[in-house]
């Protein structure tokens, strides 16, 4: 037995009074995984390079908010110490800092976060949060709010390493009346010269290090037929220096955010967002071709249940640099005459051109005009976007509403954790159809006691924590799109979220829970196949059952192996003798989590396993052969015996048979010896138990199979032959006083040349 | 459309979904009846081989894979069967009743196979008549009294359905042969086993003619027959029962050396042995 330590995962802990820590050590005892005897292969290991700084960076935009709310969420399997920088008018200071937990999750107030730089928050320009780790190892996000608490806008932090080009493309609803209010800043300590191009027109903006500029873009100045307005922003300096955020307000209520997306990014033609409710909300959905060529689009959105039929709208035309509305009114139609089967559903705007030519903007509205929230449309990405890290909470009447949507045709596999403060609850792997979303209602798990694969439910205190998911063997294709939305009526705010990872988990190794198995022969035992895995930053996973597609199996003859279901297996034992086998599939491991594709490498997993089939005894192996082979009833190997005697009769003379194991049954010894006593003198037993090929040398029978295979028979010997029956009588009689089930009649096989008698129809076992 | 209607709608869909559930019981009890139909039906056959396979055939229907030689699963798979199709309960009794008559009228004819299969398939289906309990089985049970425990255990289970023919044969006066001795030695089993409340519950009357047969037999000349009998007196707790059995214990005359070379006198053991289990009782 080998003990597996495990990585130690460190949690928060949130009391009334905020987060301290413990080591949460996970040490289990794993059986020893056999080596595996076929194809040899070292698996490859991740390379989790050492931490570096990490910088990452928001925009505060100009506007009407009073406060933000900053969610930190570390990723990181270590304690993780930030630093904030605020710039206001280009000059920086320092906010407070924040240590941060292995996997805590933690809210914090721009205006304490600000309150050491001295200034109001509402009076900064950005914000900066330094830590030294690696990318996306820690995740963070604004919520503006207004006077009162009010949800206002979402602020998400990015990376410089997630910008490729100096192009930002942004669009966003303008109905006639609303003010757009765009704040470009520049994340560098570098001049940058920036080309905003919006209605038609170029400016060129100079930006200091650091500085900011709101831009304020009134529907009047937009084609107010189209109700859209879009902007590009073009930079001359480093890639990535230039961040934009912004915000749509009508009658100063906002009615949708502006997000800014870099073209050269995308990966995919198409956009995706999940979780839209069409039963509560009102979507707008704008579009704009970033290209100079004519593009399409075509909208279609799919039932969360992959049962319902998925609507599809006409395509949309976008000439070159275009921006729309996207009409609609046939979705409202058919929600509204559909009911529940378009309630909630994923969408996939696909684009005629390339892989970046569209970007989108979903704004949500209630029923009655309000804004809602943005939900981000934006194309599958790079395979790291194939993973979600979101933060969660269930404080007041907050609920958190994770879902992962299958974005391709065919199937795709994905594995979700959760890290709360005090503890880990494991979902069981998921297995999504094209178009199919998974829905998590946290609120929902936690107080309806929902188990997870270990049996554990959220504790009914728990108030928050992270949500972790990532692609299982996806093969490097992203495949999956998932969110989170928090949302509070008493504090009027909904956010989403839809942070990402490093990478998708990789593959460590694989196991059958019960690898040693010993069975008899035709027996079948079963097992359950567990991949164990890691996330990007090194933290161990979690173990998920898997489906090996084969079996790779070293004495075909002694045994097979076959899986039965997803993480459930079964082996059976077909002749006597030891063969390890395993159970084979394609996984995944990301070898270099910090470059861009995470340079996959498929491998091929296995669990490898160790059967023993039969009785650990040739004699008694060969024995139940014989059974099999002629198909009779099969003896188990505790049943035979070298040893079972009766008071007058030695084991020698009970067992007939051609080995030195014998069946005897419960019920044979006490018969015979009573038979013998009530017959007064010493008897010759002809035969009692005969193994089938002996049976078969004798004449005995098989069908119906003689007693005597079963050890529950025996013939005593007539001495006198058929010449003297009293003798014969005298022993049917003493048979019959011995309580023997069955004595056979003169004119049967043994006629008067000897007695058959048997147990039959006694109970009792070997 | 109104609420109602749909709860109406509502309540009828939920009874077709859990009525869509009964067709496969009511498939299976179809094809209950429809293998037990022809499993019954090939009981008449010619040959005994497909007789034999039909009879086990039957027993597939309730055990999975057969008796194997399991031919103490036969009563459970008998009640199970009868669970199964009730309908057909004294159909198939009666058919298992004379197919045994039938095999006995084959062992004892120039068709007889005499092979150890046939002679294996007897005794299961001497074990199947006697657990039906089947007064009809009475007959082919008699013709079988020679075959051991199975029968003996069956023809006591009748009780006074069989007690009368019973006490026939206990109480013949026969030829003295070995094969008489045997009979009537069974018939005393058949006595004795009738008075194991386990067995048979039977009233007053017919343990009174139990008792006399029992006490005629331990009078009988084959020492055999008297064994059996005190097996089956030592249960009654008259007098006159002591006293015979006294009279046994102290002056049965059978001796014989036992398997160890020594003198024996089995009957008096046995009626020793039966008086010292009444013991407690009589000294209260």
């Amino acid at each position: 037995m080998k003990t597996l330590l495990r990585s130690a995962l460190v949690f928060g802990f949130v009391t009334a009074g905020g987060w301290f820590t413990f080591a949460h050590l996970i040490s289990t005892n794993k059986q020893r995984v056999p080596d595996r005897l076929f194809a040899q292969t070292s698996m490859p290991k991740p390379v989790v390079t050492p931490p570096t700084a990490q910088r990452i960076f928001a925009t505060l935009p100009a506007g009407d908010w009073w406060d933000g709310e900053l969610v930190l969420n570390n990723n990181s399997p270590n304690q993780t110490e930030i630093t904030s920088t605020f710039y206001s008018e280009g000059t920086a200071a320092d906010g407070a800092r924040v240590s941060l937990q292995p996997s805590e999750v933690r809210w914090v107030k721009l205006s304490e976060l600000s309150a050491p730089t001295g200034k109001s928050v509402t009076r900064q320009d950005s914000l900066e949060l330094q830590y030294l780790g690696h990318m996306l190892e820690v995740g963070a996000q604004i919520t503006l709010l207004q006077d009162g608490g009010a949800g206002f806008a979402d602020i998400p932090f990015s990376g410089e390493s997630e910008y490729h080009s100096p192009i930002l493309e942004g669009v966003w609803p303008a109905p006639l009346g609303s003010e757009a209010h765009v704040s470009i800043s520049n994340s560098s300590d570098k001049y940058v010269t920036v080309s905003v191009q919006q209605a038609g027109k170029d400016e060129i903006v100079e930006f200091g290090p650091h500085a900011s500029q709101t831009l304020t873009i009134e529907t009047s100045r937009v084609d107010a037929a189209h109700s859209v307005g879009s902007m590009t922003i073009d930079s001359r300096g480093p890639i990535g220096a230039i961040r934009a955020t912004g915000f749509v307000e009508l009658g100063q209520r906002p009615i949708s955010g502006i997000r800014f997306y870099d073209p050269s990014v995308a990966r995919q033609t198409s956009l995706f967002a999940t979780n839209l409710d069409l039963e509560r909300t009102v979507p707008i959905m704008v579009l704009k071709n970033t290209t100079s060529n004519s593009i399409s689009a075509i909208a279609t959105f799919v039932p969360f249940s992959s049962e319902f039929a998925s609507l599809t709208l006409p395509a949309v035309s976008l000439n070159s640099r275009e921006a729309k509305v996207v009409n609609l009114r046939p979705l409202l139609e058919a929600a509204s005459a559909r009911g529940k089967e378009l309630s909630q559903v994923s969408v996939k705007v696909s684009s005629s051109g390339q892989a970046g030519s569209l970007i989108g903007e979903l704004a949500i509205a209630r029923a009655d005009g309000s804004f809602v929230s943005d939900i981000p449309l934006r194309d599958s990405g790079p395979v790291r976007k194939a993973t979600g890290s979101y933060p969660w909470r269930l404080d007041g009447d907050y609920n958190t509403i994770v879902t992962v949507t299958n974005v391709i045709d065919s199937v795709a596999k994905f594995q979700a954790w959760i890290n709360y403060p005090g503890g880990s609850y494991q979902f069981t792997a998921r297995e999504l159809q094209a178009g199919e979303t998974a829905t998590f209602d946290l609120r929902k798990l936690r107080d309806l006691g929902v188990k997870d694969v270990k049996g554990h439910s959220l504790p009914t205190y728990v108030l928050g924590g992270q949500f972790r998911w990532s692609i299982a063997q996806g093969g490097g294709e992203t495949k999956l799109n998932g969110r989170a939305e928090i949302a509070s009526v008493k504090a009027n705010r909904r956010s989403s979220y839809s942070c990402e990872v490093c990478c998708p988990n990789s593959f460590m190794y694989g196991s059958l829970v019960a690898n040693s198995l010993s069975m008899e022969v035709g027996d079948t035992s079963a097992t359950t196949v567990w991949g164990s895995y890691q996330d990007c930053y090194g933290s161990y996973i979690g173990d998920y059952s898997t489906y090996p597609t084969t079996w790779s199996i070293q004495y075909p003859s002694i045994m097979n192996a076959w899986t039965v279901t997803t993480g459930q297996a079964s082996a059976q034992g077909l002749a006597g003798g030891t063969s390890n086998f395993d159970g084979d599939w394609t996984d995944d491991i990301y070898l270099h989590p910090d470059a861009e594709s995470c340079n996959i490498q498929e491998v091929a997993a296995y669990a490898a396993g160790q059967v023993q089939s039969g009785c650990s005894n040739t004699e008694k192996d060969s024995l139940i052969q014989e059974y099999r082979n002629y198909s009779l009833t099969q003896p188990h190997c505790a049943d035979f015996t070298q040893t079972r005697r009766s008071t007058y009769f030695s084991f020698g003379e009970i067992n007939t048979g051609d080995y030195s194991w014998a069946l005897v049954r419960d019920p044979l010894p006490p018969g015979l010896d009573s038979w013998l006593t009530n017959y007064g003198s010493s008897r010759i037993i002809n035969s009692s138990y005969r193994n089938p090929v002996r049976n078969a040398a004798v004449g005995g029978a098989f069908s119906p199979p003689s007693r005597h295979m079963y050890g529950d028979a025996a013939d005593f010997r007539n001495s006198a032959g058929n010449v003297n029956n009293a003798e014969y009588w005298a022993m049917v009689t003493a048979a019959s006083n011995a309580s023997a089930d069955y004595i056979e009649d003169p004119t049967l096989a043994c006629h008067y040349a000897c007695v058959h008698a048997d147990w039959r129809g006694h109970t009792g076992g070997y | 459309m109104t609420r109602k209607m749909l709860a109406t709608i509502f309540v009828c869909s939920a009874f077709l979904i859990l009525r869509s559930e009964k067709p496969g019981l009511t498939q299976t009890a179809t094809d209950v009846d429809r293998k037990l139909t022809g499993i019954l039906g090939q009981f008449d056959r010619a040959d005994w081989e497909s007789r034999a396979q039909s009879f086990y055939d039957l027993f597939t229907i309730a055990v999975p894979g057969g008796l194997g030689g399991r031919t103490t699963l036969i009563p459970s798979a008998l009640s199970s069967l009868s669970r199964q199709d009730p309908e057909r309960k004294g159909q198939m009794s009666l058919a298992l009743i004379r197919l045994l008559e039938k095999e006995n009228a084959v062992s004892h004819s120039p068709i007889n196979p005499a092979s150890e299969e046939y002679s294996n398939y007897r005794g299961d289906l001497i074990a199947t008549v006697a657990a039906l309990k089947d007064k009809r089985g009475l007959n082919s049970l008699l013709d079988n009294i020679l075959t051991g425990n199975l029968a003996v255990r069956g023809l006591a289970a009748l009780g006074r359905d069989s007690l009368g023919r019973i006490l026939e044969i206990a109480s013949a006066n026969t030829p003295e042969t070995g094969e008489e001795m045997a009979r009537r030695t069974a018939a005393a089993r058949v006595l004795s086993r009738m008075l194991d409340p386990d067995i048979v519950q039977l009233d007053e009357t017919s343990r009174n003619a139990i008792k006399v047969g029992l006490l005629h037999a331990s009078r009988d000349e084959a020492s055999w027959v008297r064994l059996s009998a005190i097996e089956g007196l030592s249960r009654i707790p008259d007098p006159d029962v002591t006293v015979t059995l006294r009279s046994l214990a102290e002056r049965d005359p059978f001796s014989r050396l036992d398997p160890t070379g020594h003198t024996s006198y089995p009957v008096r053991d046995a009626a020793r042995k039966a008086l010292a289990g009444r013991a407690a009782p009589t000294t209260k």
